[in-house]
């Protein structure tokens, strides 16, 4: 069963909520003001997206929020890869916010290339969004351009869509209703505060996600007023943004006497940097529990002062940490041409063990790579870095390649 | 499990003592045993690192983190606020860790049809309130309480339920210090009812589902709700150390937080702290070594009377020392009412024996049975070296 209709019947939103319960595969194909599009959805989440010339998610942004879009839907059909996944509030959500917002993409004006009647068209000036929602004129030239440019010749849509329209609009539209209500009460999105969906551990997992990282940040200082000798742990429920901000949440269990370490771990959690959580390849919102340590207030640095880098100038008097064994890591996005050198520092203990070792220049979109970096050199054994002939702890610098 | 636990113990046994090359790591039985696999790794990631696991069989106590005879204490419960005050006198600092999460389990029989129950009702049913299963809607079976040793983990989280509601076991319960003993006994008989730490093997017996409050939605402990903090009767698993821990012990205790030693916890069967956590929790520096001394002298039943071995305890101990700090204790039986009065008096006692033989008394303190079931005073000191 094929259905077909305009999106100003049955808004694609809808239809996708629809089949966010439904566990089949259907593809969407789409014609829109910005060109042909399709959808596909698999077991309730949509998996692939094209629109006009916007890959994958962008294009799924803009399709669910444009106007004026023809569609026909298939059922039962093969989906070969896939390029984004998002549950279908996901990215009715996301898609809402970035319209809101006014940050969606838009495809650049389309190379009119279809034949001589076309190309003498120009196109009309692209309204602004909320400006085409109040201008029906608006909206209806755009439409009637997309019509005109992009319906294919052999699969009429707009005259099946007239036939048809009433025909499913009715049970579908119910449909519509019930699916809505569901989705709402199953999630819990419409009773919690909350706009936006916070992800949970147990969430990633999958192989393009990641854990959020610490990037910075260490013991508390125990308040200066506590007659007790002795440092708790406070364990903190803290959410991680997009941007590896933290927003402590509330400590996850209370302890008599204890309220004044418990707002000291807060505001020291305030200061930590994360890198984000990362669920298919997009930083997401995360909850995860974190434990704060504490140090007295006249503690000098908890680790022994490394020799720098910087230290060693003359190779006659003293010798770098030289690396003894270590194996270079695997891409974490295998199929991925990338293959990034990352500069990294790390720490070697007097043992050769390397006691820290941090990333030189965090760069954005590299969070995976550098995560494995560092994954891979904390397993190094080094012999150790001396100081006129003494071993001391010593920060050198590698530069890591991926097998 | 059991065997390589009590290999590792016997081989700590035997070996000759060195001074500090060794780490002495103390902590429940149950625990230990879990932990076959992070002392496996370890050993594999420091074999520099000489490791003595030692379980305790009832509960945790924390005299040998503060006598210096364990570096490192691996505890199912917080320390409590009486030791806390201990530490302090004794000029002690005490570093805790948070090494994991866990979840009390509440088990009973396959057979027991109560479907979930609020945290209140173990309360009360704990407080032995509840003699037969029909109280809470089910059989008619009596119920048969197995319950945890004081001063273990289990037994705090159930004082904890209600805080200061001052919580007691009844007087005649049957107390199970080991975990594997209460599956073995609840798979048996379906009047039983005990708790157990959620990474034990928990497939012959029935996990009872717990709500927080009597409306809420039942949940069974899982790694995902106890994360999440869904889960109502969750607890951390904590390491205690010594402000003095010296280079080898921060490397052992950096290694058990590190991803790496997260990831065994999680295959030992409880809930890492957080997934992927470097090594980046600096922990805290070198302090200037100081240790405590205990000497224990015991009291008759029911007594605060010195006996002549606890007297020429004193007498030696009055020798060599300047300062003390007394800490008398009771057992169960005899702190039913759960006052501390005996325990006061048997540090009394102590502060008046050794007073006139010229040693400083810092301060007396009764702790009741807090301690788990001992029937005496502690003498805390500072050794002078």
């Amino acid at each position: 069963m094929a259905l077909s209709g305009n999106t100003r019947e049955l808004s694609l939103a809808d239809l996708i909520l629809v089949k966010a319960h439904d566990p089949g595969s259907y593809r969407l194909r789409l014609s829109g003001p910005a060109g042909d599009g399709l959808l596909l959805i698999r077991g309730g989440r949509v998996v692939h997206a094209v629109y006009g010339e916007l890959p994958a998610a962008d294009a799924a942004y803009l399709l669910v929020t444009e106007e004026a879009v023809d569609f026909k839907v298939e059922a039962d059909v093969d989906i070969p890869a896939q390029t984004v996944n998002f549950s279908a509030q996901e990215l009715l959500m996301e898609a809402m916010r970035r319209f809101d917002e006014g940050i969606l993409k838009r495809p650049k004006p389309i190379a009119v290339s279809m034949g001589t009647v076309v190309s003498s068209r120009r196109e009309p000036p692209r309204p602004r969004s909320h400006e085409a929602r109040k201008s029906p004129e608006a909206a209806a030239l755009r439409r009637a351009t997309g019509h005109f440019l992009f319906a294919e010749p052999e699969t009429p849509i707009s005259t099946m869509r007239r036939r048809s329209t009433l025909l499913w609009a009715l049970p579908l539209g119910v449909a519509v209703v019930v699916g809505t209500v569901f989705a709402a009460f199953r999630t819990g999105t419409f009773s919690s505060t909350s706009h936006r969906e916070v992800v949970r551990l147990s969430d990633l997992g999958g192989p393009r996600d990641a854990l959020p990282v610490l990037l910075s940040g260490g013991p508390a200082i125990a308040p200066a007023d506590a007659d007790s000798t002795v440092h708790p742990t406070i364990l903190y429920r803290i959410r991680v943004d997009r941007e590896g901000n933290v927003y402590p949440q509330r400590p996850r269990e209370t302890r008599e006497g204890l309220s004044a370490f418990e707002s000291a771990a807060a505001e020291a959690l305030k200061a930590y940097r994360f890198a984000p959580a990362i669920r298919e390849g997009v930083p997401v919102p995360i909850e995860i529990n974190w434990p704060v340590d504490f140090v007295r207030r006249s503690e000098p640095s908890p680790t022994p002062v490394p020799v720098d880098e910087d230290f060693f100038t003359d190779p006659l008097l003293d010798k770098k940490p030289t690396l003894l064994q270590g194996e270079l890591p695997e891409s974490p996005l295998p199929g991925s041409p990338r293959r990034p050198r990352i500069d990294c520092r790390v720490l070697v203990d007097p043992q050769g063990n390397v006691a820290e070792a941090s990333i030189a220049e965090p760069r954005a979109g590299y969070e995976l790579y550098e995560k494995a970096v560092l994954d891979a050199v904390r397993t190094y054994r080094f012999e150790p870095g001396r100081r006129e002939g003494q071993i001391v702890p010593t920060w050198t610098s590698l530069t890591v390649e991926f097998r | 499990m059991r065997p390589v636990a009590a290999a590792v113990i016997l081989s700590a046994i035997l070996s000759p003592v060195e001074a500090r090359e060794r780490i002495s790591v103390r902590g429940p039985a149950d625990v230990l045993d879990r932990f076959a696999g992070l002392a496996d790794a370890l050993a594999r990631w420091h074999p520099d690192l000489e490791v003595a696991w030692t379980p305790y069989e009832q509960g945790v106590s924390f005299a040998p983190l503060f006598d210096g005879s364990a570096d490192l204490l691996i505890s199912t419960r917080a320390i409590e606020p009486w030791e806390q005050t201990l530490a302090a006198r004794l000029s002690l600092e005490i570093h805790e860790h948070i090494a994991a999460l866990d979840a009390l389990s509440v088990v009973v029989h396959p057979d027991n049809r109560i479907e979930d129950l609020s945290l209140e009702q173990i309360e009360t049913l704990f407080s032995g309130k509840i003699r037969g299963w029909y109280g809470f809607g089910g059989s008619d079976h009596p119920v048969r309480l197995l319950a945890p040793p004081p001063s273990s983990g289990e037994y705090q989280a159930l004082r904890r339920i209600t805080p200061g509601s001052g919580f007691r076991l009844p007087p005649s319960v049957e107390i199970v210090p080991a975990s594997a003993a209460v599956l073995l006994a609840v798979a048996a008989d379906p009047r039983a009812v005990g708790l157990v730490s959620m990474s034990l093997d928990r497939s012959r017996v029935r996990t009872m589902p717990l709500r927080a409050a009597t409306p809420a939605a039942p949940i069974v402990p899982s790694v995902d709700a106890v994360e999440a903090g869904a889960y109502p009767w969750s607890r951390a698993l904590r390491l205690y150390s010594r402000g003095n821990a010296d280079e080898s012990l921060q490397r052992f205790v950096a290694c058990l937080l590190s991803s790496e030693g997260q990831k065994e916890v999680a295959k030992a069967g409880f809930v890492a702290v957080t997934a992927d956590r470097p090594f980046r929790r600096t922990l805290p520096a070198r302090e200037r070594s100081r240790d405590a001394s205990i000497t224990r002298v015991s009291f008759a039943p029911g007594l605060d009377l010195l006996d002549r071995q606890g007297r020429d305890i004193l007498t030696g101990l009055a020798a060599r020392v300047a300062e003390v700090w007394i800490t008398g204790h009771a057992d169960r039986e005899e702190d039913r009412s759960g006052d501390r009065g005996l325990s006061e008096r048997r540090a009394r006692a102590v502060e008046e024996f050794l007073e006139p033989l010229g040693v400083a008394v810092a301060g007396t303190e009764g702790v009741g049975a807090e301690s788990g079931d001992l029937r005496g005073a502690d003498v805390w000191w500072i050794s002078r070296r």
